[in-house]
């Protein structure tokens, strides 16, 4: 608070004073000469008269006195600022929204901001920085207070994930850049990852000043809606709830459709445990579904999350080759899987080319046949392979090539085994890097293996390739893993491909692929959930880049000005909802491992906070309204003529 | 109408009494009783040698013969009293439970009563900032209708202060007569009780001066409590207090010194100091404590 407001509190104070004022019971006498010679002979017999006589003038004398001295401004130098630039980096992490005591820690580093840039000199400079995910510049170099007390109240703290390291580093930068600036850090330590820091920033040191208390938690720090695809199509809502409880506790979870109560569990967290919840979700209508914890802590930003889900659709698969009747009945007897198969002369169809651009083709199965031009499109090799892998892969014929082994654990081979499958003759690939995943191993190479294609505009397209015909095997007669592969192979597929993300996390970067979006001259925005609109940055893939997410909420996606899709953002950082103040743990620790070795490293801590340290004008300003009750009181109270 | 000052019963009390005044007096009509003057009464007092002029009517012959000499025969002379009665007519005489200034009309009532019906000259007057005659001087037992109607009718003097020096010094100047003077005042006069009473003690040399001190019980032993404005009666002075016991002993002793003071001013100067609290009876006062005192008797 600024000393123009101290002295406006004063004014209610005195408007207090003069309606308390003393009110005398008037008394009509013969005379007031005894009464005025007993209060002269009172006064003369009382001690110190003299003092007495002459109270209210010292009184006003120290009050004024006390008023000067704050006006001065004393201050208690504890932690003396020598450098002439001054970096200020403030934590507007989501955990600074934390409250106890009737104050977010933001509030209390803002606090602590101002005083420091109240002790800065004015002849020196003052940078003031904001950090969570990465370092922002909200003022640069200056002298001019006006400027900093102006960005300094811009600041807002925001619902993203603190990334320390990096902002370690990106500060270590800054800093070589000017003259042994002084740097300081305001923040609440709630935040691990100093153990992470490394290199040049390692050696890098700052005065660390540390806000908010601990504060007792809980809060969903994962969620996410999942199909599965099996015998059953299930949807299902995971959720992790993190507890930071010093005991075990028991929340209530409510599942929530577009507002109204769907389902709600009990769930029992251990002390500082964690713990799953499951949710079916299969039988609700595509919308928004809320999770949210009915818990009155002072995190409230994990307490709730929300997310989209959709209506299942069944994935669609274009097969293009040869006859194959095994596979046309495989394929047909999933009723999550519409196939369709398409002329050889006739493909690619019209529709996949649009379908790819608004990122919702096909699974297209390349049946020993394959076009000039492979469309980016995840896609089954059947007898063929791919010539645009991301991958090296060499290939190489053999006869009866022998299985050996598979990767049970993959979501295409789970359940599955192949040890009676005979293959009279295959191609076993061996390469090697990202992008290549043997599945199934022969005894000289792979003979499945799941395969990353470039997409073009970026990114990357998965394929299943089999190295071989599977009309001359005899893994369809009388195998239940050749329809099981199939079916597993268009799940994992489809569901890489055409399944919608249903959640996003605050700083993560927003894409989204809006169908009308390839046309020319239309306005693509997005309105996060502040109402503040921002124009999208379309790539030449035709994808709507929205930015980092930095509020949690709904976001929207317009089109023309038209909302034609929305996507829900959540913390979901588990780091970030354990409101403990971790970072100066883990310093000290490190500090007094690096005493031992004798390099310096890690924050110097700032024993007491920047605002208690400093400012002792307050504390005159009260003793001076003190002051005034007192001779208010000695005024009213006092006998006289 | 007002209340009558005096019941026919006090009135009838009173018949029986009369002033007594332990100074020589002299008057010039003779009055019913002895002034210490000598005179041509048929008392006989001494004698004195003979100087040309003296009236040869008193000369004692059987000395003249016996002895040769001539000698006067010398009588004591009966004179009329002169009873000056000063009643403090000043607002601040309007206060009190019982008020202080019907006590005092009382007092003058009674005694101006007793002085007509002794055939002593009689004249009373009131004062606050100046001294203003309301009756007499007379005498006569028919006067006493009049002096009563005429102290049942007299009120406070409102608007003006009291100053009693200016209203002796009128009473010293004026007078010039011995006999009996009657002060009936609360003394609450702010430019100090000293040199008021000065023109009386001049007067004292020649005059029985009475003194009587009115006050309330409420002046003696004040009943307040709390935060008060008390606001002065005559000049609407105002004295803000809060009540404490040191603030109540403090004005015991300023009231005992007061009183003291006046007190022992008036026996220095030979006047006589009643302290009459208007809680007291009026009859008790009158009728024994006076008579006690030689007032009456």
């Amino acid at each position: 608070m600024t000393p123009i407001w101290w002295l406006l509190a004063f004014i209610p104070a005195l408007v207090l004073l003069y309606f308390l004022k003393l009110k005398r019971e008037e008394v009509t006498i013969s005379s007031t000469l005894l009464w005025r010679r007993s209060i002269e002979d009172l006064h003369v017999n009382a001690p110190f008269q003299r003092l007495r006589r002459s109270l209210l003038f010292w009184i006003q004398l120290l009050g004024l006195c006390l008023l000067i001295v704050a006006i001065w401004r004393p201050r208690c130098d504890s932690v003396a600022i020598s450098g002439r630039d001054v970096i200020l980096a403030i934590d507007v992490s989501a955990s600074m929204k934390a409250r106890a005591n009737g104050a977010t820690r933001f509030e209390l580093a803002r606090d602590e901001a101002l005083a420091l840039i109240d002790r800065v000199g004015r002849s020196d400079r003052l940078m003031l920085l904001a950090y969570a995910q990465e370092v922002e510049t909200v003022q640069t170099l200056t002298a001019d207070r006006a400027l900093l007390l102006e960005a300094l109240s811009r600041l807002s703290p925001r619902d993203l994930p603190t990334d320390f390291p990096a902002v370690v580093e990106t500060l270590s930068q800054i800093a070589r850049g000017l003259d042994s600036p002084d740097l300081w850090i305001i923040g609440d330590a709630s935040h691990g990852g100093i153990e992470d820091i490394s290199g040049e920033a390692e050696r890098f040191q700052y005065r660390y000043v540390p806000v908010g208390e601990s504060v007792a938690n809980v809060g969903i720090v994962q969620a996410d809606v999942r199909r599965t695809y099996g015998h059953e199509v299930r949807s299902e809502l995971f959720a992790r709830i993190a507890s930071t409880f010093d005991e075990a506790t028991q929340w209530t979870v409510r599942l929530l459709w577009e507002d109204r109560i769907a389902d709600a569990r009990e769930v029992s967290l251990d002390p500082k445990g964690r713990e799953g919840v499951v949710f079916d979700v299969s039988s609700l209508k595509a919308g928004r579904v809320t999770l949210e914890i009915e818990a009155e802590d002072g995190f409230p930003l994990d307490d709730r999350v929300v997310l989209f889900i959709e209506d299942p659709q069944p994935i669609r698969v274009l097969i293009v080759g040869e006859e194959n009747p095994w596979l046309d009945d495989v394929l047909r007897s999933s009723t999550e899987v519409r196939s369709a198969r398409v002329a050889k002369e006739s493909f690619p169809p019209a529709e996949l080319e649009r379908e790819i651009l608004e990122a919702n083709p096909p699974v297209v199965v390349f049946d020993r046949w394959l076009p000039e031009t492979i469309p980016p499109a995840p896609a089954i090799f059947i007898g063929c392979r791919p010539n645009d892998g991301t991958a090296s892969v060499d290939y190489a014929e053999r006869d009866w090539p022998a299985i050996v082994d598979w990767d049970r654990l993959h979501p295409v081979l789970r359940d599955l085994a192949f040890e009676s499958v005979r293959i009279r003759r295959g191609e076993v690939a061996t390469g090697a890097g990202v992008g290549f995943h043997c599945l199934v191993d022969a005894a000289d190479g792979c003979l499945v293996s799941a395969q990353t294609r470039p997409r073009p505009g970026g990114g990357t397209v998965a394929a299943i390739v089999l190295g071989f015909d599977i009309l001359e095997s005899n893994w369809p007669l009388g195998h239940f893993s050749f329809p099981l592969f199939f079916d597993n192979a268009i799940s994992w597929l489809g569901q890489a491909e055409t399944q919608r993300r249903s959640r996003w996390a605050t700083g993560e970067t927003l894409v989204a692929s809006p169908r009308d979006i390839a046309r020319s001259g239309v306005v693509v925005e997005f309105r996060d959930p502040a109402g503040d609109k921002r124009s999208a940055v379309v790539d030449s893939s035709g994808r709507a880049l929205f930015g980092r997410l930095e509020r949690a909420g709904i976001h929207e996606l317009l089109v023309d000005g038209k909302v034609v899709d929305r996507f829900a953002a959540n913390l979901l950082d588990a780091s970030e909802s354990n409101l403990e103040p971790r970072l100066l743990k883990a310093s000290a620790e490190d500090g007094d491992a690096a005493g031992e070795s004798g390099a310096p490293a890690g924050p110097v801590v700032a024993e007491t906070s920047i605002r208690a340290s400093r400012d002792l004008w307050p504390w005159f300003a009260l003793a001076a309204l003190a002051l005034v009750l007192i001779e208010w009181y000695v005024y009213h109270r006092r006998t006289y003529i | 109408m007002s209340e009558p000052l005096l019941d026919q019963d006090f009135i009838a009390r009173l018949e029986r009494l009369e002033l007594v005044s332990r100074k020589i007096v002299s008057g010039k009509l003779k009055g019913e009783r002895r002034s210490r003057r000598r005179g041509s009464s048929t008392e006989f007092a001494d004698f004195r040698p003979y100087v040309p002029g003296d009236d040869l009517r008193f000369l004692d012959w059987n000395i003249l013969g016996r002895l040769d000499r001539l000698f006067l025969r010398v009588f004591l002379e009966e004179e009329d009293l002169w009873l000056d009665i000063l009643v403090d007519a000043s607002e601040s005489m309007r206060w009190g439970d019982p008020d202080k200034f019907t006590y005092a009309r009382r007092v003058a009532a009674a005694l101006g009563y007793i002085g007509l019906v002794q055939q002593d000259r009689v004249r009373v007057s009131a004062f606050s900032s100046r001294l203003r005659p309301i009756f007499g001087p007379a005498r006569g037992r028919r006067q006493a209708k009049r002096l009563l109607e005429q102290l049942e009718s007299l009120d406070v003097e409102r608007g003006e202060g009291t100053h009693l020096a200016p209203s002796f010094e009128r009473f010293a100047r004026t007078g010039g007569r011995t006999g009996i003077a009657v002060v009936v005042t609360d003394f609450f006069d702010r430019e100090g009780v000293e040199n008021a009473l000065r023109p009386l003690v001049a007067r004292a040399a020649t005059t029985d001066v009475f003194v009587f001190h009115v006050l309330a019980p409420q002046e003696l032993h004040p009943e307040v409590a709390g935060d008060l404005r008390l606001v002065d009666l005559e000049d609407g002075e105002a004295a803000e207090i809060t009540v404490s016991r040191p603030l109540l002993d403090a004005y015991q002793r300023t009231l005992d010194r007061f009183r003291g003071t006046i007190q022992m001013r008036c026996r220095s100067a030979g006047m006589h100091y009643v302290s009459a609290p208007t809680n007291v009876p009026f009859d008790q006062l009158l009728l024994g404590y006076l008579r006690r005192r030689g007032l009456l008797r």
